[in-house]
């Protein structure tokens, strides 16, 4: 398939721009913080690059178009080996100084080349960069964290690849120059824009993949079945499991299981009013309240998004309620909770084996309900289910 | 305004989403910058690349830089500059395809100028849009002038109006919420304070507090209800599951308790029992007032408890009911105090009665002899007459003890009869015992005053006058008795010289068994019934006993009784 300059140049920038999207997108969605910060600097560099080159195909009048993009793509394979080097956190700052520096020394190769330089000036220079920037990435995804990571191999490969074509398109170009046959046949712009395709695609998935990976990473114990969330209680799953088993044993023995449910209200407004970050500060606040402020023995367990269960083996009635008092005045006493604006409504619903008897959804169900009554009640702030 | 400062005013929560805003601001614009690549790419609009491609590197540029810059620590100016920027981009993409209409992506850093930077950021977008558009047009002077080169600006100008606007409103209500909670948050400091003290208080009384909500449930209970509940039942269970059932709330008090560890509730008088819907917490619930109503907890005949119950409503701030608070006093030992103490009088008083009915009966049988010495009958006769009142005050004072009403014993029966013959034959039955503490008695003041009175009854409160006179008086003190009647009204005066009775002490006079604690451990003899009763029988005559005393310097008592009582018979 043979295609026009500036078809292939549209075909590229559209990969690179989706993906870009997709991946940028998905970092400001994930405030992430980390690598995929940068390689999501990788993408916009790659999309400025592409758009750059399909200026110049446009218009070939354009040739500082030409610095412009020789300097976005080392730039890029430069934030690609950068945000190998955080995901380990080893980015040192002298790497970033080298890469500004080799993109600055691309454009420059351009300007240099002046108005006349056509379309392959300067491109040693960006040749070399991209090649020694992708070897250097490619090291990288050898070491650290990455190492252990099989996802990680998929980007060793693809910048392996990358590097190992800019360095024979380098001697090549060197050798026969842009004329050549040998240079026309292997690697043209056509050839180089099939593999930039492929490569994106490919680097996309990857880069999303350990970044998912690293997210997970951070927030769970080194255990590889999850039982814990990030905030120390136990995932929804895992809570199940282990309260209905405890529910189970408890029934033979006949001993007392309460269980009460503490439930934040007006969740969806807050984030609305002030942002998804303050309801993470909120619920993180909370969640903290409760471990603390609940018997070190009970079961405290996530049940869907502001609510969490805590299940404990007081005898009677009184105790329950005073137990949710505790919980209840502790989390109101929290700094941590008042410092915010926002002090969302708590409701603190009981239910106890005594009363509603051993079965596990009857005993969640009910505390829910009684939560949930709880929040609209002025009088008092803990129910019992009855 | 520096970072700090705009952090300490909207801290914390514009601080942590500053960053955020910034990047979605410039990726909103960069996204949309590249939809219209691709729209002129496919539309192939007449296109200037080089505008363009200016344009299009400046923003994308904008974007990483709002991608890796930690916004929350720039200067507030220094977060303008990407907005700037993007506004100088945005011209350039305007110029390199006038027909596309881009101005009006100058919307977007207009917004956000005016909704993140407040007024100074109005000006900044407004100043540089309308700067910029008057300099393209001068620039570009040949083109046609066309009607969106004013009205881009001008709406432009009115959406960066209305967003600021916005956001100023937005910014005081946030404002204003944060300066509400934080006195919602001392109001709570102090509700919880004041809530610990109401708690500390309740718990440290002695008797029993339960507050019911208007809708029954129990909002509150303090530490000495549990312990009234938990010692309810004491001794009664071996099994502690049945125990710590009964100490359960509804054993006292509740209708939903089952009937087989009921607790028997019985009323004041301990033999009538409750059925449950007359229990003290059910009538609580059906909106009842209680005052201090005696309840006793337990089988007769064994051990039990009485408790006095009062159940107060609560109004809430409108009126409406609001539930009640049971007060729960223990008073087992009191109503105990009180019953063995009539016991311990009735039968000190039956058993008097006993041997003084036989002294009486052999005197008069002495007296019946007719070979009695005149002196020694006369002296007989006095002991008969004493004994015959000692047997009668015995009888007051069991009708006083075994009855709590007042007197509802004693009877009056009366007649037309001389107050004076009644001083006069009391007088001279003490006077002996006047003459043994060498007390001068002056009855230079009785005058005749005839009355509708029973002389028995008046001749006990006029002895018991005399007696106290005598008994309470110095030795070589007076006693000035007087009497007259003025038509309507028989007075009776009796006034001592005695060590008379403290003012503080002069209220509880009339109390029974109350002795003053001057007399209390001296060797002189009293009940404590006599100005008790004494009271009572001129009452009963629709008259007054009054009291005046002055301590060290004597007593006056004053008995008024009505010569013609509207009524007759007892009270």
């Amino acid at each position: 398939m043979i295609l026009d300059p500036l078809t292939q140049a549209i075909m590229t920038a559209l990969v690179v721009v989706v993906a870009g999207v997709i991946f940028i997108s998905e970092t400001l969605l994930r405030r992430d913080d980390g690598a995929g910060k940068i390689w999501a600097l990788a993408y916009l560099a790659a999309m400025l690059t592409t758009l750059a080159y399909l200026g110049w195909a446009a218009t070939p009048a354009l040739w500082w178009a030409v610095a412009v993009g020789n300097g976005m793509f080392v730039a890029g394979a430069g934030l690609m080996w950068l945000g190998c080097c955080k995901f380990n956190d080893r980015l040192h700052p002298l790497s970033i100084g080298i890469v500004v520096a080799v993109s600055l020394a691309a454009v420059f190769a351009v300007i240099i080349g002046g108005r006349d330089g056509g379309g392959w000036a300067g491109a040693e220079v960006m040749f070399i960069g991209i090649g020694v920037f992708a070897m250097a990435g490619a090291v990288e995804t050898l070491r650290g964290a990455m190492r252990a990571n099989l996802n990680a191999r998929v980007l060793t490969i693809v910048l392996v690849i990358q590097a190992l074509f800019y360095a024979a398109r380098t001697v090549v170009f060197a050798l026969f120059g842009s004329e050549s046959e040998l240079f026309q046949d292997w690697f043209d712009t056509e050839i180089s824009s099939y593999f930039t395709v492929s490569l994106t695609i490919t680097a996309l998935v990857t880069t999303s993949v350990l970044r998912t990976d690293r997210a997970r990473l951070r927030g769970r114990p080194s255990s590889s079945s999850a039982v814990y969330s990030s905030e120390q209680v136990l995932l929804e799953d895992s809570f199940r499991r282990i309260f209905e088993d405890w529910v189970r044993r408890a029934e033979v023995r006949r001993d007392p299981v309460v269980v009460t449910a503490v439930a934040l209200e007006d969740l969806d407004t807050i984030a609305t009013a002030f942002g998804e970050s303050t309801v993470v500060d909120v619920i993180d606040s909370w969640v903290a309240g409760v471990r603390r402020h609940s018997p070190a023995s009970a079961l405290i367990g996530e049940d869907g998004l502001g609510r969490l269960m805590v299940v404990s083996a007081v005898p009677n009635v009184d105790d329950a309620k005073a137990q949710a008092l505790r919980i209840f005045h502790g989390l109101l006493d929290d700094t941590g909770m008042g410092d915010a604006v926002i002090r969302p409504a708590i409701g603190i619903g009981i239910a106890l084996s005594a009363t509603t008897g051993y079965v596990p959804d009857d005993l969640l169900a009910g505390a829910r309900a009684a939560a949930a009554r709880a929040t609209l009640n002025l009088e008092s702030s803990v129910v019992v289910a009855v | 305004m520096d970072a700090s400062a705009r952090r300490t005013r909207d801290a914390p929560i514009i601080d942590r989403t500053w960053e955020r805003v910034t990047a979605l601001n410039q990726f909103t614009l960069g996204g949309i910058v590249l939809v219209v690549c691709g729209l002129l790419i496919i539309s192939n609009t007449q296109t200037n690349f080089t505008f363009f491609l200016a344009g299009v590197v400046m923003i994308f540029t904008a974007s990483g830089v709002a991608l890796v810059v930690p916004w929350g620590a720039v200067p507030i100016w220094g977060s303008m500059v990407l907005p700037l920027i993007d506004i100088v981009a945005i011209g350039l993409l305007r110029e390199s395809a006038p027909s596309a209409g881009l101005g009006t992506l100058w919307m977007l850093p207009a917004i956000w100028l005016s909704s993140q930077f407040a007024f100074r950021g109005l000006v900044v977008s407004l100043g540089a849009i309308v700067g910029l558009q008057v300099w393209l047009v001068i620039e570009t002077f040949d083109e046609a002038f066309a009607v969106d080169t004013v009205l881009v600006p001008l709406v432009i100008a009115a959406v960066s109006l209305t967003t600021y606007a916005t956001a100023r409103r937005s910014g005081a209500q946030r404002r204003l919420l944060r300066k509400q909670s934080r006195m919602l948050e001392g109001a709570l400091a102090r509700a919880r304070r004041q809530e610990m003290t109401v708690t500390q208080v309740l718990d440290a009384v002695d008797f029993g507090v339960i507050r019911i909500t208007a809708d029954g449930e129990i909002a509150m209970m303090n530490e000495a209800q549990g312990r009234l509940q938990a010692g309810d039942r004491l001794g009664t269970y071996q099994d502690p599951g049945e125990r710590a059932r009964a100490t359960h709330l509804a054993e006292l008090t509740g209708p939903e308790s089952d009937e087989r560890n009921q607790v028997n509730v019985y009323r004041e008088d301990g033999v009538t029992r409750l059925v449950s819907a007359e229990f003290p917490f059910a009538r609580a619930l059906r909106g009842e007032s209680l005052e201090a109503e005696v309840l006793w907890f337990g089988e007769p005949g064994t051990p039990r408890r009485a408790l006095s119950v009062t159940v107060r409503r609560l109004a809430g701030a409108d009126g409406s009911d609001d539930g009640a608070v049971l007060v729960f006093r223990d008073v087992t030992a009191e109503l105990s105090a009180i019953r063995s103490r009539e016991d311990l009088v009735a039968s000190v008083s039956h058993e008097l009665r006993t041997p003084l009915t036989s002294i009486v009966g052999y005197i008069e049988l002495v007296l019946d002899d007719d070979q009695l010495q005149p002196s020694s009958r006369r002296g007989l006769e006095v002991a008969a007459r004493n004994a015959n009142r000692l047997l009668g005050i015995v009888a007051d004072i069991l009708a006083a003890s075994t009855s709590g009403e007042a007197m509802a014993g004693l009877s009056i029966d009366p007649d037309d009869a001389n107050l004076a013959d009644i001083v006069w034959a009391s007088v001279e039955a003490f006077a002996p015992r006047a003459a043994e503490r060498d007390l001068r008695v002056d009855t230079s003041g009785v005058e005749p005053a005839l009355a509708h009175i029973d002389a028995a009854r008046i001749r006990q409160v006029v002895d018991n006058l005399i007696s106290n006179a005598v008994k309470y008086n110095r030795d070589g003190g007076t006693i000035e008795i007087s009497c007259t009647s003025d038509g309507r009204n028989a007075w009776l005066v009796v006034r001592d010289t005695g060590m008379g009775i403290s003012q503080e002490e002069l209220p509880r006079l009339f109390e029974r068994f109350f002795r003053a604690a001057s007399v209390r451990n001296t060797s002189t003899h009293g009940s404590g019934l006599g100005l008790s009763i004494s009271r009572d029988i001129v009452r009963m005559h629709r008259g007054d006993l009054t009291v005046t005393s002055a301590v060290g310097e004597g007593t006056t008592m004053l008995v008024r009784l009505p010569v013609h009582p509207r009524r007759k018979g007892t009270a």
